[in-house]
C-alpha cells in the first residue's frame, strides 16, 4: 500500500509521521546520533535562547540593532504580569511587526556590573560588551532588567522585568520556547566557538589539519605542499608552505575568528581550495549497449550474494542478549550491528538495480526481476572471480569483505562501467542512482575497515561463536531457507509491479526479513543452536537461477 | 497516574472524507488528519495507515486516567434573581439539593485541597457557579483574594472563571474581574426580543438592557478578563445567524451557542436538521470571513477548528470527575456543577474530597468506548458522547446533528489549514 501517498495535515498526524522511522534509514539519521548527543549545545545557536531574554518578548539581533520580533501578551495576562508591563506589551503588540527596537539595556551585566548601555554603544565603545547579543548574554538570570523600546515617531517605552529564565526548575527548556525554535539554526561556527570546538561535525568545513592550497604550477604530489598544516592558522599568505606548528601557537585568536572567518578556506579532498574545484570522475569504461542488462543482472546477483555472506558472518559473532560485560562483547555487538546495517544497505542496492532493469525492460512479457545469486564475486581487474562462501567472520573473511567493497576494485569497478554507460547515454537520473550505490559502497569499505580495527584488538577470535558449517541439505536450515524463499518470492512480485503498486509486497518482504519471525530470527536461532546460517539457491524456480558474469 | 483499561472496541479506526480542497483520512485516535489522493483513498487499509494507527494506539485513549482536579467550580450561592424556563439548575436550588450560600471556610478548604493535589506545571482554574454568583460578591472577592495569595505562596498559577447572567454586576465586580485573569461567561441569548422572551426577572421583566448596561463597560475595557457570550437556543428560535449578529453588534467578540436538550424548549428529533442547517449557515459565514483575512467571533466554530488542528481527542467530553470537580454550597464534591445533589455524581465530602474508588467508577462507566452507541461511532473521540447529564437525549437525530457539524468543521479545517495556516497561530504550523 502506498503509504507515501499520505500527507499528514494536522499536528497529531505530523507527530505520528515524524516519530515513525522510515524503514532503512541509517542510524546516523536518528536523534541520538545527532551532534547534540555528544556535544550538547551544538545542535543549536545559543542566540536562539537569548531571543527571549525579556519576558513575553522575542527579539532578533540584527546587525547592531535589537528588533522586537514577537510579543506574547496572551501569556503575560494569565501569568499575572504587572499592569504597566502588560500595557507596554499591548502597545508594541498592536503596532506593525518589527516596528520597535530596543535602544537601551539597563541591568546587571556579568563582569561589567550594574550598567546602562545604549545599544548603539555596544561594539563602538571600549570597555563595554563587544556587541548587543553578548551584552544580553551577560545579563544575570532573574535580576531586574530595564529596557527601552523605541519606534520612529513614537515616544519611547520603558519596560522592566526580571531577565527570563531559560530553564524550568526541572531543567527543561521553558515553555516560552516554541517547538523547533531553539534548533531553527545550528550552532554558529563563525563565532569563536569554532576556535576550540572539539566537534568535527563540520568535518568537511572544519578540519583541524589540511594540505595547504596549491599555488599555480605546483604539482599536487609536491612533498612541500602535502605537509599537514593548521587550517585555522593566522598567517594565510599564498607564499611558501606554512611551517609546522605542533603547538598550534599560530592559530587565530578567538576574536579573530569572529572577524576573519571568511578567510578560512573551503577544504575538499583534504586540501584548501581557492580555485574552482573540479571533482575527479569515478566512471569507468562505458559498456556496449547489449551488455548493460546482463551487467546489471550480474550486479544484482553480486549484491544478493555478498548480502548473504555478510548475514552468515554477522550471526557468527558472539553477541548474547543483555548489557555487554566485556570489551570483546562490546566489539562483537558493534561489529554485528554494522554488518547488519551493511547487509540492509545491499538490499537497497538490489532494489535500485532492479529499478534500473525495470526501466530497461521492453517487450511483450512482464519484467523479470533480478533475484538470482551471482555465481561468483568479481575479482580485481583481470583476476578471476571467487565462489560464494558462507563462513564465520574470521580475520581472512573480513579482509575479503574489505577487498570486495574497496573503491575502484571488484564491485565498485563493475558499477563504474555501468555509471559510464548511463552518462554516455545522457541518462542522468539513472547515473545518479548508480553514484549513490557507489557512495554507499565506499561507506561499506570504511565500515569494514573500522570493524577490522575493533576485532583486531583481540588476540585470537574470542568474539566468534563455535559454529558448525552445515551442508546445504541440513534439516536445521529448513526454517531459514523457507523464510529466505518467502522474502525472494515477495520481492519478485514487488519488483515486478514496481513503484507504488509493488510497495505492499516490498513492505511485506521487509517484515519477513526482520524480527524474530523473519530471516533475522531464523539466523539467531541457528546461532543459538551452534549452526552457521547457510543459504541455498531455491532449486525449483528458474527465476532465482544463479547469474554468471556477462 | 493510575490507569485501567476500559473495554476497547475499535471496529473502525479511521474513515475517509472529502473537503473542498481534497480527499482526506481521519484517524480516529488522535484525530489525525491526512491528505490522500483520491485513487489511493479507495485502496486504503490498516497496513497503509499503520504508523498513524500505532501513534493513536499509543495515546492511551482506552485508559481511564485517575487524575487530581486541576479545576474546580464553587457553587457560591443557590440563589438567582432570574427565572429562566430552561434552567438546568432550578435557579440554583437543584431541586432542593442545595440551599443557602457557600461560606468562606468551605471555599478555602476546597482551594487548599485543589492546591495540594494539582499538577504544578499547569495553571489551576477556580470557577464560580450558582445560582447567580454575583449575588454573593463578598465571597467571590474573598475567594479570589485568598486563592491568589495562596497560589503565590506555593508557586502555582491560577485563573478564574465565572458564569453570570450579568444583571447584578457592579463597578466593584468589574474591577475584580478586570484585575485578575478571569474568564467571564455571560448568559445572554440575543438579540433583545429573543433574550427578553425568557431571561426574565422573577417579576417577569426582560433583562437585555440591564445586562448590556453592566457588561458593556467590561467589553470596552476588559483588563485581564476575557468575556464570552453564551447563548442558549431553544427549539422555536433557531436563527443562529441573527442571534450572532445581534450579539456582535453589542460588542461581544466571542459568542457560543448551546441547544437546550432537556426540559422546556428542548430540541426534538424533528428539530435537529434545522439546528444543523442553522449552525452550518453561521459556520459558512464565519469561514468566509476567515478566508477573507478576518477573525471569527463564533466560538463553537473557532474552538472546533483549533481542536482539530491540535488533533484533540478524548474518551471523555469534559473534565467531569477527572480534572474537574464542583463543590456545592455545603462543601460536597461532585463530578459536575450540573449534578449537584445527584448521588450518582457525588465524589466525596468536605473531608474526603475526591474518593478514588468513586472517581474510577464514575469515569469507567462513562468512558466513550463503553457507551452505546458511541463506542462504534467515528466521532467518538471528538464528541466523546456529549454532556453526561444529557446522555438520555442521545437519539439518532441528535447524534446526526453532531456528526454533520463535525463533517462541516473537518471540511472547514482542511480549507483554512490550506489557505490560512497563519490563523492557527505561529506555533501551530511547521512539520
Amino acid at each position: 500500500m502506498p503509504a507515501d501517498k499520505l500527507q499528514p495535515r494536522n499536528r497529531t498526524a505530523r507527530l505520528a509521521q515524524s516519530r515513525a522511522r522510515a524503514a532503512g534509514n541509517p542510524v546516523t539519521t536518528e536523534l541520538e546520533s545527532g551532534v547534540g548527543n555528544c556535544f550538547p549545545g551544538l545542535e543549536m545557536d545559543l542566540r536562539n535562547l537569548d531571543r527571549r531574554f525579556f519576558p513575553y518578548l522575542a527579539v532578533d539581533f540584527v546587525g547592531r540593532t535589537i528588533v522586537v520580533a514577537e510579543v506574547d501578551v496572551d501569556r503575560a495576562v494569565p501569568d499575572g504580569a504587572p499592569a504597566a508591563l502588560v500595557g507596554a506589551l499591548r502597545r508594541i503588540a498592536g503596532d506593525t511587526p518589527q516596528a520597535w527596537q530596543l535602544t537601551n539595556l539597563d541591568g546587571d551585566f556579568a563582569g561589567f556590573g550594574q550598567q546602562s548601555y545604549p545599544v548603539t554603544s555596544l561594539g563602538t565603545t571600549p570597555g563595554r560588551p563587544p556587541d548587543a547579543w553578548t551584552a544580553v548574554r551577560l545579563l544575570r538570570p532573574g535580576a531586574p532588567v530595564l529596557i527601552t523600546a523605541q519606534r520612529q515617531g513614537a515616544q519611547p517605552i520603558t519596560l522592566t522585568a526580571p531577565r527570563a529564565s531559560y530553564l524550568t526548575d526541572d531543567g527543561a527548556f521553558a515553555e516560552m520556547f516554541a517547538p523547533g525554535e531553539l534548533t531553527q539554526s545550528l550552532c554558529s561556527p563563525w563565532t569563536h566557538d569554532f576556535r576550540d570546538c572539539g566537534c568535527f561535525y563540520w568535518a568537511s568545513n572544519h578540519p583541524d589539519i589540511v594540505a595547504p592550497a596549491l599555488p599555480a604550477g605546483v604539482d599536487a604530489d609536491d612533498p612541500d605542499w602535502t605537509t599537514p598544516t593548521l587550517w585555522q592558522r593566522a598567517t594565510r599568505t599564498g607564499g611558501p608552505p606554512p611551517a609546522p606548528d605542533p603547538q598550534h601557537s599560530g592559530e587565530m585568536a578567538h576574536i579573530e575568528i569572529n572577524s576573519r572567518w571568511q578567510e578560512l578556506d573551503v577544504v575538499l579532498d583534504g586540501r584548501e581550495q581557492r580555485d574552482p574545484y573540479e571533482p575527479g570522475s569515478v566512471a569507468g569504461t562505458p559498456l556496449a549497449p547489449e551488455l548493460l542488462e546482463p551487467t546489471l543482472r550480474y550486479a544484482a546477483g553480486v549484491e544478493l550474494a555478498v548480502m548473504l555472506e555478510y548475514l552468515a558472518a554477522a550471526f557468527s559473532l558472539r553477541n548474547p542478549p543483555g548489557a555487554p560485560t566485556s570489551e570483546v562483547h562490546r566489539d562483537a555487538r558493534a561489529a554485528q550491528a554494522e554488518l547488519l546495517r551493511v547487509a540492509t544497505s545491499e538490499m537497497r542496492h538490489l532494489r535500485h538495480v532492479n529499478d534500473l532493469l525495470f526501466d530497461l525492460h521492453q517487450g511483450p512479457g512482464p519484467f523479470q526481476p533480478a533475484l538470482g545469486v551471482a555465481t561468483e564475486v568479481p575479482g580485481t581487474a583481470g583476476a578471476p572471480g571467487r565462489p560464494i562462501v558462507f563462513a564465520p567472520l574470521t580475520p581472512p573473511v573480513l579482509a575479503e569483505f574489505v577487498r570486495v567493497e574497496a573503491p575502484s576494485l571488484t564491485v565498485d569497478a563493475l558499477y563504474s562501467s555501468i555509471l559510464a554507460t548511463y552518462q554516455r547515454d545522457g541518462q542522468e537520473m539513472h547515473a545518479a542512482t548508480v553514484l549513490a550505490v557507489m557512495a554507499e559502497g565506499a561507506d561499506h569499505y570504511d565500515t569494514f575497515r573500522t570493524v577490522q580495527e575493533w576485532l583486531g584488538r583481540h588476540a585470537g577470535t574470542p568474539y566468534l561463536l563455535d559454529l558448525r558449517t552445515p551442508p546445504a541439505d541440513d534439516p536445521a536450515l529448513g526454517p531459514l531457507q523457507q523464510r529466505y524463499e518467502d522474502v525472494l518470492n515477495r520481492l519478485h512480485r514487488g519488483y515486478q509491479l514496481r513503484g507504488t503498486a509493488g510497495a505492499a509486497d516490498i513492505a511485506a518482504a521487509r517484515l519477513a526479513m526482520l524480527g524474530p519471525t523473519g530471516v533475522q530470527g531464523a539466523c539467531e536461532q541457528l546461532a543459538r543452536d551452534g549452526v552457521l546460517p547457510v543459504f541455498t539457491v531455491p532449486t525449483d524456480a528458474a527465476r532465482f537461477a544463479p547469474v554468471p558474469p556477462p | 497516574m493510575n490507569a485501567s483499561e476500559a473495554t476497547s472496541a475499535d471496529p473502525t479506526g479511521w474513515r475517509t472524507f472529502r473537503s473542498r480542497v481534497g480527499t482526506h483520512v481521519l484517524v480516529l485516535r488522535g484525530s489525525q488528519i491526512l491528505d490522500v489522493d483520491p485513487a489511493t483513498a479507495d485502496a486504503l487499509d490498516d497496513a497503509a495507515l499503520a504508523e498513524y494507527l500505532d501513534h493513536g494506539a499509543d495515546l492511551g485513549l482506552s485508559a481511564v486516567p485517575a487524575v487530581a482536579p486541576q479545576s474546580i467550580s464553587l457553587n457560591v450561592t443557590s440563589a438567582c434573581n432570574l427565572a429562566c424556563s430552561y434552567c438546568y439548575a432550578d435557579r440554583g436550588r437543584f431541586g432542593g439539593a442545595q440551599g443557602g450560600a457557600m461560606g468562606p471556610r468551605a471555599a478555602e478548604e476546597a482551594i487548599e485541597k485543589l492546591l495540594a493535589s494539582c499538577d504544578r506545571r499547569a495553571p489551576v482554574t477556580i470557577g464560580f457557579m450558582g445560582g447567580e454568583p454575583f449575588l454573593h460578591p463578598a465571597l467571590l472577592a474573598h475567594v479570589v483574594d485568598y486563592a491568589s495569595r495562596r497560589a503565590g505562596e506555593v508557586g502555582q498559577r491560577v485563573g478564574f472563571s465565572v458564569t453570570t447572567n450579568g444583571t447584578r454586576l457592579t463597578p466593584a465586580d468589574l474591577d475584580l474581574v478586570r484585575s485578575h485573569p478571569f474568564a467571564v461567561t455571560v448568559s445572554i441569548d440575543g438579540g433583545r426580543a429573543t433574550h427578553d422572551r425568557l431571561r426574565l426577572t422573577v417579576n417577569g421583566e426582560g433583562t437585555w438592557d440591564e445586562v448590556l448596561a453592566n457588561v458593556g463597560p467590561l467589553l470596552a475595557e476588559p483588563g485581564y478578563a476575557s468575556v464570552t457570550a453564551r447563548a442558549t437556543v431553544w427549539r422555536d428560535d433557531l436563527d443562529l445567524v441573527g442571534r450572532h449578529a445581534a450579539l456582535t453588534a453589542v460588542g461581544f467578540t466571542s459568542i457560543g451557542f448551546s441547544p437546550v436538550r432537556l426540559g422546556w424548549g428542548a430540541l426534538r428529533d424533528e428539530d435537529w436538521p434545522r439546528w444543523t442547517a442553522a449552525s452550518i449557515a453561521l459556520g459558512e459565514q464565519e469561514l468566509a470571513a476567515v478566508r477573507a483575512g478576518a477573525e471569527t467571533t463564533f466560538d463553537n466554530f473557532a474552538v472546533a477548528l483549533r481542536r482539530l488542528h491540535a488533533g484533540s481527542s478524548s474518551p471523555f467530553p469534559c473534565g467531569a470527575g477527572g480534572g474537574y470537580a464542583s463543590v456545592s454550597t455545603d462543601g460536597q464534591w461532585y463530578a459536575c456543577h450540573r449534578a449537584v445533589g445527584s448521588p450518582e455524581y457525588a465524589l466525596g465530602d468536605a473531608t474526603t474530597h475526591v474518593d478514588p474508588a468513586r472517581q474510577l467508577r464514575f469515569l469507567t462507566e462513562r468512558h466513550v468506548e463503553r457507551v452505546e452507541p458511541c463506542r462504534s461511532c467515528w466521532a467518538r473521540y471528538l464528541c466523546s458522547g456529549g454532556c453526561h447529564q444529557e446522555a438520555s437525549t442521545r437519539t439518532d437525530a441528535a447524534c446526526d446533528a453532531i456528526r454533520s457539524w463535525l463533517e462541516f468543521c473537518l471540511d472547514a479545517y482542511c480549507v483554512l489549514s490550506s489557505e490560512r495556516p497563519d490563523w492557527f497561530g505561529p506555533r501551530a504550523g511547521g512539520a
